[in-house]
C-alpha cells in the first residue's frame, strides 16, 4: 500500500479538499483505515471501489454524518470538528446515495429547501426556475410530491437540489445507481456540464468506465484502504486491477 | 431441555434466581425477627410492589414496549379475589346492590385466587390480542387506555367495587411468610422466562424487528404469551395485596402506583431480573427516607419545612436521570450470578 | 333539530380542544419521535401563569393571555433544552419514559410550590357568556374555542407550506439527516417544533381555564391523555391525523353523553377509550398513518 503520490499531491496549495489519516467508525467497528486523498479546485476526482469498500462512509465523513478521526481540511480550514450544518454553509453539498429526495415535499419545495442557506432569495428563485426549464419533466411535476418521480427524475432533482446551495464542491454518491443506460448517460452529461462550468466534484461510482472518462484523478478504495490512485490513464493501464475490482474490462 | 437453548442458560437461570431469592428472603426474615409491627406492613407492601415490578418486567423487559396498565391488572386481581373470598354476611352489608348474585356466595381463599387468576389472565389475553398488533408507541397508548377504562369501571360501578370507598372484610389469609414464598416463585418464573428460548427470541426481536421476523419467529404469539404471563403475575400481586390488607379501594390502582413501580423497574434496569429486584429495594428504602423528609421533620436541631410532593419529584428525577445517563438502568443486561460465575462465559443477550 | 345543532357545537368545541393539544403532540413526535407526556404540564404552566398574573393585579385580559401563551412556549423550549435534547437520538421508549419523569417532576413541583388544591383563576371568565340563536342556547366559549382552533390550524398549515422552516419541518419528519445536509440546523427545526407545541398548549390552557375557572397540578394531564389517544387513532405523527383524531374523540364523547343513561355518565371515558381500542384493531397504524420510508432507497 504505497501512498507516495498522495503525499506529493497534497503539497500543492490549490487543494480545495484535503483529507489525511481519515478513519471512519460505526460504533466500535472501523470501516475506513487512515486514508489520504485530496481534491483540487476545479477538478473532478473519482472515488472508486467495489461494494462495501467504504466509499459512502468516506463521503459521509466529509459532511460529518458519521463519526471519524483524522484531519479533513476544506479551503485550508480544519472542518473535522464542525457540525454538519456548518460544513454545508462553508460550501460542501451532497447528492447522496439512494437520492433521498424529500418524497413528501413537492419538486419545487425540494429545490427551495436546497437553497436554505442562501440569503439572495431572488437569485435563488430564478435559479429554481432555470432548473425547472432545464428539466421540463420536473417543471411538469413542479407541485407534485417528489416521491412520485421516476428514479432518473429523482436523481436529476437530487443533483439540482444539491446545487441550489451554490456549493464550492459537490459530492456525488453513485448518481447512476439503478438507472437505465439512457438515463445514466443523461446524468453523466449533466456532470460533464457542471465540470465544464468549473465545479469541483468528488464522484463516487460503481460505473468505473464512465467515471474514469470524467475524472481528472481517481482513488481506488478496497476494504477501507486506498489501494491505488492516479490519472484515468494510469488506472486504465492497470487493467488487471480494474477488472478484479469493479468487474469492468479495461 | 427444549425450553432452554442450552444447559448453561438453564443453570444460569437457577443460579441467578436462587441468589435473588436468598437476598429477598433474607431481607424479609430480618424484618420478621427485628422489625416492629408497622415495619411488617411496609415490607409487605414492598413485596407486593416487587411482584408488580416482576410482572411488568416479563413484558416490558423482553419486548421493550412500555406498559402502563400494570396497576389495573393488579387491581383486577385484587378485586376479583376479594369479591369471591369475602363472607356473604359482610357483602350483604357492603355490596347490597351487587348484580349477578355477587353478594350471595363465598369461596375459600384458594379457589378465589384461582378464579381471580383465571379471569384476570383471560382479560390480559384479550387485551393482549390488541396490544401485540400495535407498534411500540401505539401499544403504550393503548395500555393507558386500559388503565383508564379499568379505573373508571372501578370508580363508577360502586355496586360491585365500591369505588373510592373501602371494600372491607376481606379475610386476612396471608402473612409475610406467604408473600416471601410467592415472591421466590415469581422470581424463578420471570427468570426462567427471560432465559428461555422464547425470552431470548423476544429480546432479539425487540432490538430489530426485521431480523427477527426473518428468523421465522412468531413475534406476535411470543408477545402475547409474555403479556398474559405478566398479567397473571400482576393478578397474583393484587391477590396478595387484598389477602393481607383486608381492605382495598380503587385509588391505589392508578397513575401514582404506575409511576412508582415503573421507576423501580427502570432504575434497576428493565432487561434484567436482578435489575428489577435491585430497583425495587432501592426505591422502597429511598422513598421511606424521602417521605420522612416530606413531613417536615426536625433533624440535628433544624426544623425542615413540610414538603409535600418531594417523593413524586424524586421518582421523576430518578426516571429522567436514568434515561439520560444510563438508559439500560443501573445493571443493564447484568444478572447477579455473573458476579460469581465470572470465569465461565455467560451468554450475553 | 335544535338539539342536534347544539350537540354538534358541543362536539366541535370538545374536538377543537383535543385537536389543539393533539397537534402539539404530533408535531414534536413527527420530527423527533418523542412522545411528549410532559405536554400537559406545559398547559399547566399556562394556567399557573394566569394565576400569578391575576394575583399581581394584571387586569388586561389580552396581556394575561399573551403572558400565558408566552410562558407555555418558553416552558416547552426549556424542557427541550434540558430534558429532551440529551435523549434526542435515543429510541422512542427512552424518550417516552423521560417525558414521563419530567411530567411527574413538574406536577409535584406545582404541588410543592403552589398547592395540591385547585386555585381559582377567574380572569378568563369574560370569554364565556350565553348566546341565544333562536331556540338554541350556546356558549360563546364554544365558538371562540372552535374558531381559535380552526385559525391555529390554518396558520400552521400556511407556516408548514410557505415558510422555509415549515418546509424543513415537514422534510425532517421523513429524513432529518437530509435536512441537516441542506445546511438547516437541527436545533432550529426542533426548537421550532417545541415552540409551536408550546404555543398550541398555551392556547389550550386559556380555554381550559376559561371553562374550569381553576388551576391545579393535574390541569393538563387528563386532556393530554385524551389527546394521545386522538393522536394514535388519527395515526401518530400525522398532523391531519391528529386533527381528525381530536374531532373524532370530541364527537365520540358527546355521542356517549347523549346516548348513555345518566347513571353511566361517569363511565363516558371508559366507553370512549374502548371504542378507540376497537378502531385500532381495525387499523393498527391509525386512520391516517404517516408515510415511513426515507426517500427513494434502491
Ligand atoms: N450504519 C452502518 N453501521 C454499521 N456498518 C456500516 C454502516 N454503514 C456501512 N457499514 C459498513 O461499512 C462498510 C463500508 O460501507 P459503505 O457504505 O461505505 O460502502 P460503499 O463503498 O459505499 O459500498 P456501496 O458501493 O455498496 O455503496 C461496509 O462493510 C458496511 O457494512
Ligand atoms: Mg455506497
Amino acid at each position: 500500500m504505497t501512498v507516495v503520490p498522495l503525499v506529493l499531491l497534497s503539497l500543492q496549495k490549490t487543494n480545495m479538499l484535503e483529507v489525511k489519516n481519515l478513519s471512519v467508525f460505526y460504533g466500535r467497528i472501523k470501516v475506513v483505515h487512515s486514508i489520504d486523498f485530496s481534491v483540487k479546485k476545479g477538478s473532478c476526482v473519482a472515488l472508486l471501489g467495489p461494494n462495501g469498500a467504504g466509499k459512502t462512509s468516506t463521503i459521509s465523513s466529509i459532511l460529518g454524518t458519521v463519526s471519524s478521526s483524522g484531519s479533513i481540511r476544506f479551503l485550508d480550514k480544519d472542518i473535522s470538528k464542525m457540525h454538519t450544518e456548518e460544513r454545508v454553509k462553508l460550501g460542501i453539498s451532497i447528492a447522496p446515495e439512494g437520492r433521498r429526495v424529500f418524497s413528501n415535499l413537492s419538486v419545487f419545495e425540494n429545490l427551495f429547501i436546497g437553497s436554505a442557506i442562501r440569503e439572495d432569495r431572488k437569485a435563488a428563485d430564478e435559479e429554481i426556475n432555470a432548473w425547472l426549464k432545464t428539466f421540463p419533466i420536473l417543471d411538469e411535476r413542479r407541485d407534485q410530491a417528489a416521491g412520485t418521480l421516476s428514479g432518473g427524475e429523482q436523481q436529476m432533482l437530487t443533483i439540482a437540489r444539491a446545487l441550489m446551495s451554490r456549493p464550492k464542491i459537490l459530492l456525488l454518491d453513485e448518481p447512476s445507481l439503478g438507472l437505465a443506460p439512457r438515463i445514466t448517460r443523461q446524468v453523466f452529461e449533466l456532470i460533464q456540464d457542471l465540470k465544464a462550468q468549473g465545479m469541483t466534484i468528488l464522484l463516487v461510482e460503481q460505473n468505473a468506465t464512465e467515471a474514469l472518462k470524467l475524472a481528472d484523478f481517481s482513488f481506488i478504495l478496497n476494504s477501507g484502504n486506498v489501494i491505488a490512485s492516479g490519472s484515468s490513464e494510469e488506472i486504465l493501464n492497470k487493467g488487471d486491477l480494474m477488472s478484479s475490482l469493479t468487474g469492468v474490462e479495461a | 431441555m427444549r425450553i432452554f437453548q442450552s444447559i448453561r442458560s438453564f443453570k444460569n437461570a437457577v443460579w441467578g434466581a436462587s441468589l435473588l431469592s436468598i437476598l429477598v428472603a433474607g431481607i424479609g426474615l430480618l424484618v420478621i425477627v427485628f422489625g416492629e409491627k408497622y415495619h411488617l406492613r411496609l415490607v409487605y407492601a414492598a413485596y407486593v410492589n416487587l411482584l408488580v415490578v416482576l410482572g411488568l418486567q416479563v413484558f416490558m423487559g423482553n419486548t421493550n414496549i412500555t406498559n402502563l396498565s400494570h396497576s389495573a391488572f393488579m387491581g383486577l386481581g385484587a378485586y376479583v379475589a376479594a369479591i369471591c373470598v369475602t363472607p356473604v354476611t359482610i357483602k350483604k352489608l357492603s355490596l347490597p346492590d351487587a348484580p349477578w348474585g355477587l353478594n350471595t356466595f363465598e369461596l375459600d381463599a384458594f379457589s378465589s385466587a384461582i378464579i381471580s387468576l383465571t379471569i384476570t389472565g383471560f382479560l390480559a389475553f384479550l387485551t393482549g390480542l390488541i396490544i401485540v398488533r400495535l407498534s411500540g408507541i401505539g401499544a403504550t397508548i393503548v395500555t393507558i387506555a386500559i388503565l383508564v377504562i379499568v379505573h373508571s369501571v372501578f370508580m363508577h360501578r360502586t355496586d360491585i367495587f365500591k369505588g373510592k370507598q373501602a371494600f372491607f372484610g376481606i379475610p386476612q389469609v396471608f402473612d409475610l411468610y406467604s408473600i416471601i414464598i410467592i415472591s421466590i416463585g415469581v422470581i424463578f418464573v420471570a427468570r426462567f422466562f427471560r432465559e428461555s428460548k422464547w425470552g431470548i427470541q423476544l429480546r432479539a426481536s425487540s432490538d430489530d424487528d426485521t431480523s427477527a421476523s426473518a428468523m421465522g419467529v412468531n413475534i406476535f404469539n411470543l408477545r402475547l404469551f409474555a403479556w398474559t404471563l405478566g398479567g397473571l403475575i400482576l393478578a397474583m400481586a393484587g391477590i396478595c395485596y387484598a389477602y393481607f390488607l383486608g381492605t382495598i379501594s380503587a385509588r391505589p390502582f392508578y397513575f401514582s402506583h404506575v409511576f412508582l413501580t415503573l421507576a423501580m423497574l427502570i432504575l434497576g434496569g428493565m432487561r434484567s431480573i436482578t435489575g428489577a429486584v435491585l430497583g425495587t429495594i432501592m426505591i422502597t428504602f429511598g422513598l421511606e427516607w424521602v417521605r420522612f423528609m416530606e413531613t417536615g421533620p426536625v433533624l440535628i436541631g433544624i426544623k425542615f419545612p413540610e414538603m409535600l410532593g418531594l417523593s413524586g419529584i424524586t421518582l421523576g428525577a430518578v426516571i429522567v436521570l436514568i434515561m439520560v445517563l444510563r438508559n439500560g438502568g443501573l445493571v443493564g443486561n447484568f444478572e447477579i450470578e455473573q458476579m460469581f460465575l465470572k470465569g465461565r462465559n455467560v451468554p450475553k443477550v | 333539530m335544535d338539539y342536534i345543532v347544539q350537540q354538534t357545537l358541543n362536539a366541535l368545541s370538545f374536538g377543537a380542544e383535543y385537536a389543539l393539544i393533539a397537534l402539539g403532540l404530533a408535531i414534536v413526535f413527527s420530527i423527533m419521535n418523542l412522545v411528549n407526556f410532559a405536554h400537559g404540564e406545559v398547559i399547566a404552566i399556562g394556567g399557573y401563569t394566569m394565576m400569578v398574573m391575576a394575583t399581581l393585579a394584571f387586569k388586561n385580559p389580552i396581556i394575561i393571555i399573551l403572558g400565558a401563551v408566552l410562558a407555555a412556549i418558553i416552558m416547552a423550549l426549556f424542557l427541550e433544552r434540558i430534558a429532551f435534547r440529551p435523549v434526542r437520538y435515543a429510541d422512542a421508549t427512552t424518550g417516552l419514559l423521560t417525558a414521563f419523569g419530567v411530567s411527574l417532576i413538574l406536577q409535584n413541583l406545582f404541588l410543592l410550590l403552589v398547592s395540591p388544591r385547585p386555585i381559582a383563576v377567574t380572569s378568563m371568565y369574560f370569554l364565556d357568556w350565553p348566546i341565544r340563536l333562536g331556540p338554541i342556547q350556546i356558549s360563546s366559549l364554544q365558538i371562540f374555542e372552535t374558531l381559535a382552533t380552526l385559525i391555529a390550524i390554518l396558520l400552521l398549515v400556511l407556516f408548514l407550506k410557505k415558510s422555509l422552516l415549515g418546509i424543513a419541518m415537514r422534510a425532517a419528519s421523513l429524513d432529518f439527516e437530509m435536512v441537516r445536509l441542506m445546511g438547516i440546523r437541527a436545533n432550529r427545526v426542533i426548537a421550532a417544533a417545541f415552540a409551536i407545541s408550546g404555543l398550541l398548549a398555551g392556547i389550550a390552557a386559556i380555554f381550559i381555564i376559561a371553562r374550569r375557572g381553576a388551576v391545579d397540578p393535574t390541569l393538563g394531564f387528563n386532556p393530554v391523555l385524551k389527546a394521545f389517544v386522538a393522536c394514535v387513532v388519527g395515526g401518530f405523527g400525522s398532523l391531519p391525523g391528529a386533527v381528525l383524531g381530536g374531532f373524532l374523540l370530541g364527537a365520540l364523547e358527546v355521542g356517549m353523553l347523549v346516548l348513555l343513561p345518566q347513571s353511566y355518565g361517569g363511565m363516558k371515558d371508559a366507553f370512549v377509550f374502548a371504542i378507540i381500542a376497537i378502531i385500532l384493531v381495525w387499523r393498527p397504524e391509525g386512520i391516517l398513518s404517516p408515510p415511513k420510508e426515507k426517500g427513494d432507497k434502491i
